[in-house]
């Protein structure tokens, strides 16, 4: 140990700066001071996240109330409406979601080996996923179906439709793929910092909180695409 | 400490602990023997969740095209609660393989298993309770008949109505503090609105292209009407432009509205 002035702190809490130190970042991670060790820090990182994610479901739980309701309330306009989805861009959907769940799951094991190079290419392929993601999401699926007034609500001029209802259908479809659609723009934007992070080795076997936490905040994502995608494209 | 990077606080060197006989970082080894949070999953382990998840997917989708053949082809008709059913079990494995293995909750802390079951049962609640709400809104009052129409898992096998087989009020109903139906005539109304300005202005044109069900709707509710309306309120406000295409059996609607 090098003589640094730590303040009165444990000197695990006061990491060296770079320039004194050629050990990888990992190593030197600090837990928070009222923490008594590295698990204690990453169980409470870890049950916040959960907390969090809890609001999450809550969140889609309005919607999916919603689903629920409106189609008690107008099911032919909801048979109507999902025959516009195309369910192979849906379930292309699927796929490319799990894919990254699986990559993403992958690069906390490899987080936790100190397999570094294969860490950043997990994180890649799960961001390349992501973009794969929106990007079908918008050139085949939403832009078509606006071009054609298949829109929400007073914007729905879709003059073909079976139902005097279809509009709400509309209302939920691009209320609940949106807001989905969000979280994977702001899942992406975290695992992007992530990898950025992984290049200054800033995760490794003692420390990988991070990758966990937006790793929970993925997974979340995809569990979230498993129930809206049946209930969209597949229940006519 | 089980986490073998644990070092005791400052001026504790690990030794302490052998010294002292017990952990001074942990004196009531509340956390010996914790693993949880480190838990690596073998490649293997990961692949194979994968698998079971794509696959799972190939499913779901395969039996939502099975359902449109076969009563393609067959002709028959799987109720609609069965399809719904199916896709909504195989969308809880998926996600519950998911959760237990990608997100590690089997390998994780309890708290965090009772935190997410505590986040279900509300959203539970949530659902259930919208859905009680919903399923059996014209059961007692028939005038909220008709906010909703059966469907999303088909009623589960229960058509309910305000009115028997015979078209018969179920119950001596109360028709609402005014005594303005306020559902199935008005969306009957709506529907006639509709067929006008979708298929023509003439109402003669426009009373064909409908189905005959919404006649029989607005026929069954001004019999009921009749039989149970109470003396109309000097209050109540009806819908002027609603067009009146449907001359009911002996016509006491909209005496109030001239």
């Amino acid at each position: 140990m090098t003589s640094i002035d730590t303040g009165g702190k444990p000197p695990q809490n006061n990491p060296q700066s770079p320039a004194l130190s050629t050990e990888p970042r990992w190593k030197r991670q600090p837990f928070a001071n009222h923490w008594r060790s590295h698990a204690e820090d990453f169980d409470a990182c870890k049950i916040g996240m959960w907390l969090f994610l809890t609001t999450e479901v809550l969140l889609f739980a309005g919607i999916f109330v919603a689903y629920a309701v409106f189609r008690m309330w107008y099911p032919e306009a909801f048979a109507n409406g999902s025959h516009h989805l195309d369910v192979h861009w849906g379930a292309l959907n699927t796929v490319i979601l799990l894919i990254s769940s699986f990559t993403v799951a992958a690069s906390i094991r490899n987080a936790q080996l100190n397999q570094q190079g294969l860490l950043k290419i997990n994180l890649s392929i799960t961001l390349f996923c992501a973009l794969l993601f929106m990007i079908i999401k918008f050139t085949f699926e939403y832009a078509p179906k606006w071009a054609e007034g298949k829109r929400p609500g007073v914007w729905f001029s879709y003059p073909f439709a079976a139902d005097p209802n279809e509009h709400i259908w509309w209302s939920l479809y691009y209320s609940a793929t949106g807001i989905h659609a969000l979280h994977v723009l702001i899942g992406a934007a975290v695992l992007f910092v992530i990898l950025l992070k992984s290049f200054k080795g800033w995760y490794g076997p003692k420390h990988y909180t991070g990758i966990e936490v937006a790793g929970l905040y993925w997974h979340l994502v995809d569990v979230i695409w498993i129930f809206l995608f049946p209930l969209l494209y597949l229940i006519h | 400490m089980a986490d073998q990077q644990h070092q005791g606080p400052a001026g504790s060197p690990t030794s302490d602990k052998e010294k002292l006989g017990f952990d001074p970082a942990d004196p009531h080894g509340f956390h010996e023997g914790e693993e949880h949070g480190h838990h690596i999953l073998s490649m293997r382990m990961l692949v194979t969740i994968l698998a079971l998840l794509l696959l799972l997917t190939g499913l779901t989708v395969g039996s939502a095209q099975a359902e449109i053949v076969i009563a393609e082809e067959l002709g028959i008709t799987i109720p609609q609660w069965v399809n719904v059913a199916v896709a909504m079990t195989i969308a809880t494995i998926k996600a519950i393989l998911v959760v237990a293995f990608f997100m590690q909750l089997y390998y994780d802390t309890k708290l965090n298993t009772m935190i997410l079951l505590f986040c279900l049962l509300t959203f539970g609640l949530f659902i259930g309770f919208t859905s009680i709400d919903m399923g059996n809104r014209d059961r007692i009052y028939s005038w909220k008949d008709g906010q909703h129409t059966p469907g999303g898992t088909g009623g589960l096998g229960l058509e309910r109505s305000a009115f028997d087989q015979d078209g018969n009020p179920r119950f001596t109903a109360v028709l609402g503090p005014d005594g303005e139906d306020t559902g199935r005539v008005r969306r009957a109304r709506e529907e006639v609105s509709d067929a006008i300005t979708e298929f023509s202005s003439d109402p003669e044109v426009a009373r064909s292209r409908l189905s005959p069900e919404v006649f029989e709707r607005l026929r069954r509710y001004h019999e009921h009407k009749k039989a149970y309306r109470p003396a109309p309120s000097p209050n109540r406000v009806t819908d002027l432009s609603s067009p009146r295409l449907f001359a009911p059996p002996d016509d006491e609607e909209g005496d109030a509205n001239n």
